[in-house]
């Protein structure tokens, strides 16, 4: 689903270039629940950022669904972004002048589904969050694990291939940390490919792999064997 | 998509009050102040278009050759030798208003003041709606046709069409028949009329006037408008060209005169080098004014620009989110643009009302009355919303450009993005619309000054203390009333005169040079009384005043002005001849006319015939004084002439009344630009001192006081205040140095201009700034680094 060959990121300074990612290879296939770990500064976010199609490599192959991601346009990054990839973030990233319902129903807004099903989906989705009597609430009036869950709700509205999460417990205290990873787990279960950041290793433990990156680079890849 | 932009708009709008309010604010003040231009502009604009066949109808010009003028008067028969000489004219007609035409309603004779004489063409020319048939409708001597108004005036609740009416023309009542009513002729239509009559009745007082009897055919009394319409397609330059054969033809061998067309839509607004042209607009007024709303609007759009950017910050990660869920730039962009557009629409109606609260006072300082004309509704709707919606996109279009291409990592990241590129374009924003405010006060101070130097300026006689009677025409007895009142104490001196000064209108001949017979100078003529001179305070430098001791003064003594005797090339003037006259004396120069215009060579005459105005000179303070005696007076000997008077200094200002009226306006506009950059500027500071919160924290941990803090605000807009000004200089200077060339006399423009203009906008700017400020240094440091 996902081939990564040979991807460098780096930025130009003066008289130096300093990378951030070097040489990375990784392949993700359809169904896997992959953690990327590493301390701060080792390029987790920017290599997510790459997968997600936010941020361009500066050498290396990019192959999303087979089709060369290095290559592709505006425009058709476009389509990925409103098709195939969902995004949740460590801050949640809510719009803040738009209610639970009116946020989640966003995605679908720029993939002109018409209104009545809109409307069906959100309540389908809503409902299956128990949020159904927050969908008025605006996200100031939130926790941070409920903000975090519509943002999932969002991210997964559409139902894209890939959803990525970029710390996605990072703002949040354990007992709502722990919710979201089962539901991430949940939803990988149902067969939605993830790829999520963290530094919390007993997160990783909800996933099928972990990829731990060191200053750029892959040191280690391994399966997790007692999935929690 | 589009209702969920709209919930985002409102509740950002809601969130941001402080934004939505100083943009609704700012948005609205400018979008009426230029509303209520508009409405003056498009009426200016609209004059004579509603005129269905308004391409083919022409005026017939007159240019006198010798005196270069054109004016519109043409001879009563040209109309009748058009028609049959020139087979591309479809319909011509002579037209001419009648002097104290009245209608009589029960036992009362009411005047009508536009009663026009003329042909039953003038309805196939001008498609005036008519009750009746146009053909042939004035052919009757004794034809009338009225409009709505006067018809409901005179035959309330009744059929005019038919009945008689007793009038007055030429002073005889005579009986009228009501031929038709037409529709009541819109205001922006250059041909008025409040009923129309046969144009023979005009022949009558011209005769009088000029002890002829052959006014209908003769060539030379121009005193009637022509117009003609040209057949579909015709070139008006083909028939000019035929007028040469018809000049020659009728006038002489060699016409001192020639004719020409000016087409219906030149009327109004080109008709600047044409005398006695009667209505007529002021472009150079249109574009200043039009100017004017330009850089209001400017100055709002830019407000809305720089708040926008400001609080773009809190939309960055609204941006970013949209984009991961599949927006694209266009979709982002577009949402943007719509807001600032839905803002500017929301903002009109609340424009409108100011508008409308405004316009009575816009009227009194326009000095015009502001018509909203029913013909002309669609194009004010469709104007004012191609405005408002031009200004939304102009205003939103850098804001949703730079927000849609932001990058969303970094927005992600971060929350908000303040580039120096943004701040850079802000704070140009802000100098511009300074540049603007002190070019409008440095402007609007030079307008005084030169106003001022008008009416202080030494114009060669007395500019106080004298007394203007209008006598009005034909006064007969004017010696016994200058007489009467010459014998009371406060009244030093008294003297008749055609026209006062500063003289308004001018008339003037052609006299050869002395020393090259062929070189013909124009010098312009002022005929006066006895003492006149005297009375005005104008002195005699060589030779002698008009005196009652020379008979022959009256008949054949002229006195020239130094201009006169210099251009003229005469050498010992005094005694010299110029036709029948004898030079008696010559006057030191003073200005003629008001200080638009150089002093003109001048010929000054006796008549006891045009005697219009009595000067009267009287000692100072005394007005109060003697009003009522030379009023008593006047009612003694005129009782049937109402007494009208104005002193000179009234008549000085009455003259530079538009200069003043232009700095009242750009004084406002001015006003109207600071204020509307203050709330920007207000805004801004704010938005400013939120995102420093820290940096002003770390300063305050560090030692910093309270004082360098507002200090570091403080500068930072005074070199703003200052570079505004000094680029505001050469705009001004340039500007200003246009309109003052209207005048042959002016005031050099003062370098104090431009720091007055400074004080100003820097105090306002400081006030402005010094409050969000002192907030911000009031800051408690643990709070503000609390805040990441």
């Amino acid at each position: 689903m996902i081939q990564l060959k040979k991807i460098d990121k780096y930025y130009d300074a003066k008289f130096q270039r300093t990378f951030i990612l070097k040489g990375v290879n990784l392949e993700v296939k359809q169904g896997e629940f992959v953690t990327i770990m590493g301390p701060s500064g080792a390029g987790k976010s920017t290599l997510l950022n790459i997968i997600g199609l936010l941020d361009e490599p500066s050498a290396g192959e990019y192959y999303f669904w087979d089709e060369p991601a290095h290559k592709i346009k505006e425009k058709q990054k476009v389509q990925y972004h409103r098709s195939h990839i969902g995004f949740i973030f460590q801050a949640f990233h809510l719009i803040d002048e738009l209610n639970v319902y009116e946020n989640i129903e966003t995605p679908l807004v720029y993939r002109s589904v018409k209104g009545k099903e809109r409307k069906a989906m959100v309540a389908d989705l809503l409902d299956r969050f128990n949020m159904v009597a927050k969908k008025d609430l605006f996200p100031s009036q939130l926790s941070g694990g409920q903000q975090q869950l519509v943002a999932i709700a969002r991210a997964i509205i559409g139902s894209p291939k890939l959803l990525l999460a970029d710390e996605p417990t990072g703002n949040l205290h354990s007992e709502q940390g722990e919710m979201i990873m089962k539901l991430l787990k949940k939803l990988n279960e149902e067969g939605m490919t993830i790829i999520q950041v963290t530094h919390n290793e007993d997160f990783a433990q909800y996933g099928t792999r972990v990829v731990k990156l060191i200053d750029g680079l892959i040191r280690e890849d391994y399966q997790v064997e007692n999935r929690k | 998509m589009f209702k969920n932009y709209l919930k985002t708009t409102l509740r950002f709008l809601k969130q941001n009050k402080l934004f939505a309010g100083i943009n609704i604010l700012g948005l609205s003040l400018a979008l009426a102040a230029s509303f209520i231009i508009l409405l003056f502009v498009i009426n200016e604009f609209s004059y004579d278009q509603g005129y269905k066949n308004r391409k083919q109808i022409y005026r017939v010009l007159n240019t006198y050759h010798e005196f270069k003028t054109t004016q519109l008067g043409t001879p009563y028969v040209l109309a009748s030798a058009l028609k049959s000489d020139f087979p591309q004219i479809e319909h011509a007609v002579r037209a001419r208003n009648m002097r104290g035409f009245s209608l009589k309603m029960k036992d009362e004779f009411i005047s009508v003041y536009r009663a026009v004489a003329t042909d039953s063409e003038i309805f196939d020319i001008f498609d005036i709606p008519l009750n009746g048939a146009p053909k042939g409708i004035l052919d009757n001597p004794n034809s009338i046709v009225l409009s709505k108004k006067q018809a409901e005036k005179f035959f309330p609740d009744q059929n005019p069409v038919g009945k008689e009416i007793i009038g007055i023309a030429n002073g005889k009542e005579q009986l009228f028949v009501v031929e038709g009513v037409f529709d009541d002729i819109p205001v922006n239509s250059t041909l008025q009329a409040d009923c129309f009559i046969n144009g023979k009745w005009t022949l009558e007082p011209i005769n009088q006037t000029f002890g002829v009897t052959n006014a209908d055919v003769n060539w030379d009394l121009d005193f009637w408008t022509t117009w003609v319409l040209l057949k579909k397609g015709i070139e008006p330059a083909s028939v000019e060209n035929q007028f040469r054969n018809l000049e020659v033809k009728n006038i002489s061998e060699n016409p001192p005169k020639s004719y020409s067309l000016q087409n219906l839509t030149d009327v109004y607004l080109r008709s600047n080098n044409i005398m006695n042209s009667g209505m007529k607009g002021n472009m150079k007024n249109i574009r200043i004014f039009s100017a004017t709303a330009f850089l209001i609007i400017l100055v709002a759009a830019f407000n809305y620009i720089i708040l926008s950017t400001a609080v773009s910050s809190g939309r960055t990660k609204e941006v970013g989110i949209r984009k991961t869920s599949g927006a694209e730039v266009k979709a982002i962009r577009n949402q943007l643009l719509g807001e600032s557009v839905f803002l500017s629409l929301a903002v009109l109606p609340l424009a409108v009302a100011l508008a409308l609260i405004a316009k009575p006072y816009a009227e009194k300082l326009f000095q015009t009355k502001l018509y909203i004309i029913s013909t002309n509704i669609p194009v004010y709707i469709l104007i004012y919303l191609l405005l408002t919606v031009v200004i939304g996109l102009a205003s939103g279009l850098y804001t949703s450009s730079y927000l849609s291409q932001l990058n969303i990592i970094s927005i992600l990241k971060n929350g908000s993005v303040s580039g120096r590129r943004k701040s850079l374009l802000r704070w140009s924003l802000i100098v511009i619309q300074l540049v603007i405010f002190c070019s409008f006060i440095s402007g609007t101070l030079i307008i005084r000054s030169q106003y001022k130097f008008a009416l202080k300026k030494d114009l060669g006689y007395q500019n106080k203390n004298i007394l203007l009677v209008d006598l009005g025409r034909n006064f007969k007895d004017y010696t016994v009333f200058i007489n009467s009142i010459k014998s009371f104490p406060n009244i030093k001196m008294a003297a008749g005169t055609m026209d006062g000064l500063p003289m308004m209108g001018s008339m003037s001949s052609m006299i050869p040079n002395f020393q090259d017979q062929s070189q013909k100078i124009k010098v312009e003529g002022l005929a006066v009384d006895y003492n006149f001179l005297e009375t005005m305070g104008i002195p005699v430098i060589q030779g002698r005043s008009f005196s009652e001791e020379f008979g022959a003064d009256l008949e054949n003594s002229i006195i020239l002005n130094e201009k006169a005797v210099e251009q003229l090339g005469i050498t010992d003037p005094v005694g010299k001849k110029i036709g029948n006259g004898t030079i008696i004396g010559i006057v030191k120069d003073f200005n003629l006319h008001s200080i638009h215009s150089d002093i003109p060579p001048l010929m000054i005459n006796m008549t006891d015939r045009y005697i219009q105005q009595v000067a009267i000179n009287y000692t100072p303070g005394t007005l109060s004084n003697i009003l009522p005696i030379v009023e008593g007076e006047w009612k003694k000997i005129a009782p049937e002439r109402s007494f009208q008077y104005q002193t000179i200094e009234n008549l000085i200002k009455d003259i530079y009344a538009s200069e003043k009226n232009l700095s009242i306006i750009i004084t406002i506009f001015a006003v109207f630009s600071l204020l509307i950059a203050a709330f920007g500027l207000f805004g801004l500071t704010l938005f400013i001192a939120k995102t420093r919160t820290k940096e002003i924290g770390v300063k305050k941990v560090l030692g910093s006081s309270e004082k360098t803090i507002i200090y570091s605000f403080l500068k930072e807009n005074i070199v703003i205040v200052f570079i505004a000004a000094l680029l505001a200089i050469p705009v001004t200077y340039y500007f200003m140095n246009r309109w003052l060339s209207n005048f042959s006399y002016k005031v050099s423009i003062n370098f104090w201009f431009f720091v007055i203009a400074f004080i100003i906008a820097s105090t306002v700017v400081l006030f402005t700034v010094l409050f969000h400020s002192y907030r911000a240094s009031r800051i408690n440091p643990v709070e503000a680094l609390k805040y990441e």
